[in-house]
């Protein structure tokens, strides 16, 4: 017997593929956008911490 | 500089409640509004993914736009949601649960900014706000499966928002008095550069977010049971927090983490063994928070919203694939808790000797 199992189905996933696409183009958004914030947020740390 | 960690707590239990209806809300819906099949497998991954993943974007608007109140947005939204998806108001299938994704994101954020910027750098506050979820959560699946109307969840939802406004005092005072109210905040490694730090303690939120769909519980099979499960998971974020004001984060992390593991394990069928694992387990969740924080002093929303991307991302496989043997089950959370733990020890940096600060004015 298998460790593990998956809980879908090809079938099942070109059901749904249109709503996880969807997600997924959204996530991927915020993922970059979120990464390129938070990597100005550092810069801008280190600048506060070499005036101090 | 760190102040009294009693100071300002009130902060902290009026977001537990305004947390406890937020989740009470979403959860009830969850429960309620999309029964068939099909709809079960992704109507939680969409209300995941929007939930939590545009917790950043609002963070970041949260933290440029301090005088946007998005706690107040975020209750009419969730009011909107639930009234949507009890009665076809909105067009589309998942509008109704977008919007009421994003009130759940908003009333998050602002919570976040309030409990962090007030809290002068201690973690009792945030811990005592994430404790209400879990409280929340049970809550509003049990009520799902009452005959309750869905207008009464709306109402309730609404019901938020003197506690908001009120809450918001202690966030408008805290600006007030500091420019960078969360400077105080001063626990990652120095050792370490910032982008790892990150890094790290989003993959240790994930991992934990994944270990909390993963504990081996097969005691858990009545209502009751299921309660004294979520109750414990939020007396142990919310007391986290409060113990690693006491003890210091590094201590409470390192040492929660490690003491979770043989219960959780041994706990499979026993439901006291296995609740005090949970509870251990729990204690983790304020100081990933923190770590974040410390790194992005200037900006609390955005880093809360990286811990909400780490659950998200934990979340995820849970909803493709599970284990089918306690053993498999069990070596993984095993391997995931020596990495969390490995992770914490490089990030975190020494506790000070004397972590718990005199009374202001002693």
């Amino acid at each position: 017997m298998s460790d593990f199992r998956f809980l879908v189905n090809e079938n099942f996933l070109s059901f749904v593929s249109d709503e996880l696409w969807a997600v997924g183009a959204v996530c991927a958004a915020i993922f970059i956008l979120t990464a390129v914030w938070v990597a100005k947020e550092i810069r801008k740390g280190k600048k506060d911490d070499d005036q101090c | 500089m760190k102040t009294d960690f009693k100071k300002n707590l009130g902060a902290g239990w009026l977001y537990f409640y305004i947390h406890f209806i937020t989740e009470v809300a979403c959860f009830f819906v969850l429960s309620r509004a999309y029964g068939s099949s099909i709809y079960l497998w992704i109507v939680p991954l969409i209300y995941d993914a929007l939930a939590f993943v545009p917790q950043s974007v609002i963070g970041r608007l949260s933290d440029r736009f301090p005088k946007i109140s998005f706690g107040v947005i975020g209750a009419v939204l969730l009011a909107l949601g639930v009234a949507g998806c009890g009665t076809p108001i909105f067009p589309g299938k998942y509008t109704a649960l977008a919007i009421l994704s994003i009130g759940n994101a908003c009333t998050h954020i602002n919570g976040a900014e309030v409990t962090l910027r007030c809290s002068g750098g201690h973690l009792s506050h945030s811990a005592i706000f994430v404790g209400g979820g879990s409280f929340g959560v049970i809550c509003g699946k049990l009520l799902g499966e009452t005959p309750l109307s869905f207008w009464f969840i709306c109402i309730f939802a609404l019901t938020m928002i003197p506690f908001v406004l009120l809450a918001e005092t202690y966030r408008t005072q805290a600006d007030a008095q500091s420019t960078s109210p969360c400077a105080a905040f001063d626990c990652h490694s120095k050792k370490i550069a910032p982008y790892a730090v990150i890094i790290l303690a989003v993959l240790i939120v994930a991992v934990r977010g994944y270990m909390g769909y993963g504990i081996p519980t097969s005691w858990n099979k009545t209502a009751v049971q299921t309660v004294m499960l979520y109750v414990t998971m939020g007396i142990g974020k919310l007391s986290g927090g409060i113990l690693a004001d006491i003890f210091g984060i590094k201590k409470v992390a390192l040492f929660s983490a490690a003491a979770a593991l043989p219960f959780l394990f041994t706990g499979d069928n026993i439901m006291a063994v296995s609740l005090i694992g949970v509870m251990l387990f729990s204690m983790t969740m304020s100081v990933t928070l923190a770590i974040l924080v410390s790194v992005l002093k200037n900006a609390p929303g955005l880093a809360f919203g990286l811990t909400t991307i780490g659950l998200f991302l934990g979340s995820v496989p849970i909803f493709f694939f599970k284990f089918t043997t306690v053993k498999a089950n069990c070596t993984v959370i095993a391997i995931l808790t020596v990495f969390c733990l490995i992770a914490m020890q490089i990030i975190i940096r020494k506790d000070e000797k004397n972590v718990r600060l005199p009374l202001s004015g002693e």
